[in-house]
């Protein structure tokens, strides 16, 4: 063989594995996207703060029962039929409402075409949840991003909110209203500042 | 066999990889591929279901004719492409750039990316069945044919992750629809 033959295939060699690398390590950067996301929903409302009262909204489900939205102890989770990951939420509410028995799941969306949204339900099986269609909810609560989730407490407060994008940011919801913070990134912020007020040498230094 | 015969090969098995990857998909996930075909809103809803199963048949006759080097294939290529071009731009114009593209394992938002990704595919199609002249392929030829379509298409699915990051970023870190 002479030397060109073999630099040839050297590089051949050479091209594969690269290619082979190149792939893999556009893998794991989807990968670190995924594990480093943010902890909690993210909490994007010029609307609505954390204590506020929840605005009270009448609205028909699609079964026509008459349903207040704002009331003491819901959730609401705003969705649409098209929300991909609305969809990859579904089973996590269902589990939800059965291990959160004192919390009742409201979903809102919007849109004109009422029969998309029955297709979905049945689809889904949503017949389980109060399943409504209310522009002036999703307004009502300042909702730009789907899926968005919104906590009301047991005083008619809003005890968290955000968009939320997997169990986790779901979870979260929960968890920083027992902690009593807006948000996971609140709590995480109110943290570090009081770690840099107190430095980490301070009780060493005490000693 | 002359230099354009080589490349014709190349794109047309780099294609061939392509399409059969796509197919894998729309059969392995048929339900979800469906409903990401009804998302974009083109097709009569009643006729979903018929329309994405003669495209993903369409799709499975181009990866033959491809494989066994018909210029048909190459036409035909290119026209799914163009067809999947077109609906990504109206979907965009509409501003409907949450839906999932249906165009892999994960769902991936509409972007200028994917139709960028699409011409570029088209491109070569229609270049390489324009300049289709094949008679026959000598073994040796069709060995390094077949390496540097395998190649091509490793850099196609590092591109096709790229893409998917990029959706992957909105939609945990943006929070984006």
């Amino acid at each position: 063989m002479d030397l060109l033959t073999v630099s040839v295939v050297v590089l051949w060699i050479l091209v594969i594995v690269l290619v082979v690398v190149v792939f893999a390590l556009a893998r794991q950067v989807g990968v670190l996207y995924e594990r480093v996301a943010p902890a909690g929903a993210l909490m994007i409302n010029q609307q609505l703060k954390v204590g506020d009262a929840a605005p009270e909204i009448a609205v028909q489900t699609l079964a026509g029962k008459e349903l207040a939205v704002g009331q003491p102890g819901q959730l609401l989770f705003f969705l649409a039929p098209d929300c991909p990951i609305c969809k990859s939420l579904l089973p996590v509410l269902k589990a939800m409402q059965r291990a959160e028995s004192q919390v009742q799941i409201l979903l809102l969306s919007d849109g004109d075409n009422e029969q998309e949204h029955r297709e979905y339900v049945e689809a889904e099986q949503l017949q389980q949840f109060d399943y409504a269609l209310s522009e002036i909810a999703g307004r009502g609560y300042g909702v730009g991003k789907l899926p968005y989730g919104v906590l009301i407490d047991g005083r008619g407060v809003v005890a968290s909110l955000g968009i939320v994008n997997s169990r986790e940011h779901l979870e979260s919801l929960f968890e920083a209203e027992r902690l009593g913070v807006a948000s996971i990134q609140d709590y995480l912020d109110q943290n570090t500042e009081n770690s840099s007020e107190e430095p980490l040498h301070y009780d060493a230094a005490k000693n | 066999m002359t230099e354009s015969d080589f490349f014709v090969v190349v794109i047309s098995w780099l294609l061939a990889a392509v399409f059969a990857g796509a197919c894998g998909h729309k059969v392995g996930e048929w339900q979800r591929f469906r409903a990401a075909f009804a998302a974009y809103r083109i097709v009569p809803e009643g006729l979903v279901g018929a329309v994405a199963g003669i495209v993903t048949l369409a799709e499975v006759l181009v990866v033959l004719a491809l494989i066994i080097l018909q210029p048909v294939g190459l036409i035909g290529a290119a026209l799914l492409l163009g067809v999947y071009l077109v609906a990504i731009s109206i979907n965009l114009a509409r501003g409907r750039r949450h839906i999932d593209c249906g165009c892999g394992d994960e769902p991936t938002p509409l972007s200028y990316r994917l139709l960028v990704r699409n011409g570029l595919l088209a491109g070569l199609a229609l270049w390489a069945g324009w300049a289709h002249g094949i008679a026959g392929v000598s073994w040796a030829a069709g060995f390094v044919a077949l390496v540097a379509a395998l190649v091509a298409f490793g850099i196609y699915m590092a591109v096709e992750q790229l893409i998917a990051n990029r959706g992957r970023h909105e939609r945990l870190w943006l929070g984006v629809r």
